[in-house]
């Protein structure tokens, strides 16, 4: 007999929770991302309609959760970085498809510094004063360029853009639940402190410069950063709670994408001089606040992984990119869930029946007694095959179900 | 940290309350929190 939404629901939050757990669920859960590229080519439709018509996003996502619903959760096609935000205020972090690019490639980071070297002592004392009255002016072309009056309408309009947007999703994401039993696996969002300093302040080039330069202000400005990287990864959920405290819910999440603490950018000695002590401690305060901490470790973390014996059991998702899966599970499955990590070079080139493989070794190995959750490497990309996308969640689906 | 002005602060601003303080505290120090969201948000991404 098939299953209500709320059956399903139920099911699924089970799953992710048992998993999430270190204990074993009916399954090994299967929580994908998917790429903005993916997806329009999925709807056929250009990247840049994907970024500007929250519509055709939704429509798309609808058509992914019809189509695939052994699906757990299903996540990404940039929900909130928008080309009527980025328009309104004319921000410069990004380039955007069917503006600066072509209308089917996805928006692409601009690598810059937005934040002086004497500026750390005001980052330092103030950071939302800093970031109002000199990261603002520096990221926002309408705000620096074109006049007082003008640049106050630009923040009113990028405001209420943004509005259009969270009032547009939180809707859909009621919807889901009620006609697809998907529950939602974000909620909170935060970076480790380091990252927040070097991606987008002071930029790869000069953070890194800074390692030698001014060692010091760095660990000082990552110190003062912690509480707001806590405070604004438990904000909307509090925020949210406020309005809807009677529903059954997965544990709120924290997702932590994290860009450049790993061997290729910094060394181990650094990484625990300056990027580890500040994230366990934003994690550690997350986790002590009731939140399941969801970092996804970018790049090979394989040398930095005994770091996640440090943290709390089960309280933490680690998504892999390019560390050896295996010896993840060896070192800290007993701590965290493990989630990926399927190459997207095997989704895009590979055949169904390699990337079946793939999964099998995944499921046998790191899925072994649970802990463990079915993913691709990052976001579904681009030039992945559909038949492998399928291959990977039916795949897991069928094989990945727990004989007790 | 989340409150830029806190409502002790604002509150020193206004001369008299002829209602409920409680309703002005909790209107005020919410948009605090949500433009605490929207300028952290430039940098947590």
């Amino acid at each position: 007999m098939k299953k209500s939404p709320e059956e399903l629901y139920n099911e699924r939050v089970e799953r992710i929770t048992t998993a999430i757990n270190l204990k074993t669920p009916d399954r090994v859960p299967i929580m994908l991302s998917f790429s903005t590229s993916f997806m329009a080519r999925y709807g056929g439709v250009t990247v840049q309609e994907l970024m500007y018509k929250p519509e055709r996003n939704a429509e798309i996502r609808e058509k992914l959760m019809e189509d695939f619903p052994e699906c757990d959760t299903l996540g990404g096609g940039s929900m909130m970085i928008t080309g009527p935000v980025s328009d309104a205020l004319g921000q410069v972090l990004y380039k955007m498809p069917g503006k600066e690019l072509s209308p089917h490639v996805p928006f692409q980071f601009v690598e810059k510094c937005n934040m002086r070297a004497d500026e750390y002592d005001l980052l330092i004392e103030n950071p939302t004063e800093f970031l109002v009255t000199k990261y603002f002016p520096r990221i926002f072309k309408e705000e620096w360029e074109k006049g007082p009056t003008r640049a106050k309408i630009a923040i009113i309009k990028g405001i209420l853009a943004q509005n259009d947007y969270t009032i547009f999703w939180s809707e859909k994401r009621k919807k889901w639940r009620q006609e697809f039993g998907l529950p939602e696996a974000g909620g909170g969002f935060s970076k480790a402190p380091f990252d927040v300093l070097s991606d987008t302040l002071r930029g790869m080039r000069e953070s890194c410069l800074d390692l030698y330069k001014r060692p010091e202000k760095v660990i000082k400005a990552c110190e003062a950063l912690v509480p707001y990287c806590v405070k604004y990864g438990e904000l909307p959920s509090l925020l949210r709670r406020r309005e809807t405290s009677t529903r059954r819910e997965l544990r709120p999440q924290v997702g932590m994408p994290l860009h450049r603490g790993c061997v290729p950018f910094m060394s181990l000695k650094q990484f625990e001089t300056f990027y580890w002590p500040t994230l366990k401690d934003v994690m550690l305060q997350l986790i002590a606040k009731g939140f399941i901490c969801r970092p996804f470790a970018e790049g090979d973390w394989g040398p930095n992984m005994k770091y996640w014996r440090e943290v709390p059991k089960g309280k933490v998702v680690l998504k892999i990119d390019r560390a050896d899966m295996f010896k993840a599970k060896e070192l800290v499955g007993d701590r965290v869930c493990l989630q990926g990590n399927v190459p997207p070079s095997l989704l895009e080139v590979g055949t169904p029946r390699q990337v079946q493989k793939y999964c099998k070794k995944l499921i046998d190995g790191v899925g072994e007694g649970g802990g463990y959750i079915m993913d691709s490497s990052m976001s579904v990309n681009e030039g992945a095959k559909v038949e492998n996308v399928r291959a990977m969640i039916r795949f897991t689906a069928k094989y990945g179900v727990y004989r007790r | 940290m989340s409150v830029y002005t806190p409502w002790k602060k604002k509150r020193k601003e206004i001369p008299k309350i002829s209602g409920e303080e409680e309703v002005l505290k909790e209107s005020w120090e919410r948009y605090e929190e949500m433009a605490f969201l929207w300028i952290w948000s430039w940098v947590m991404r």
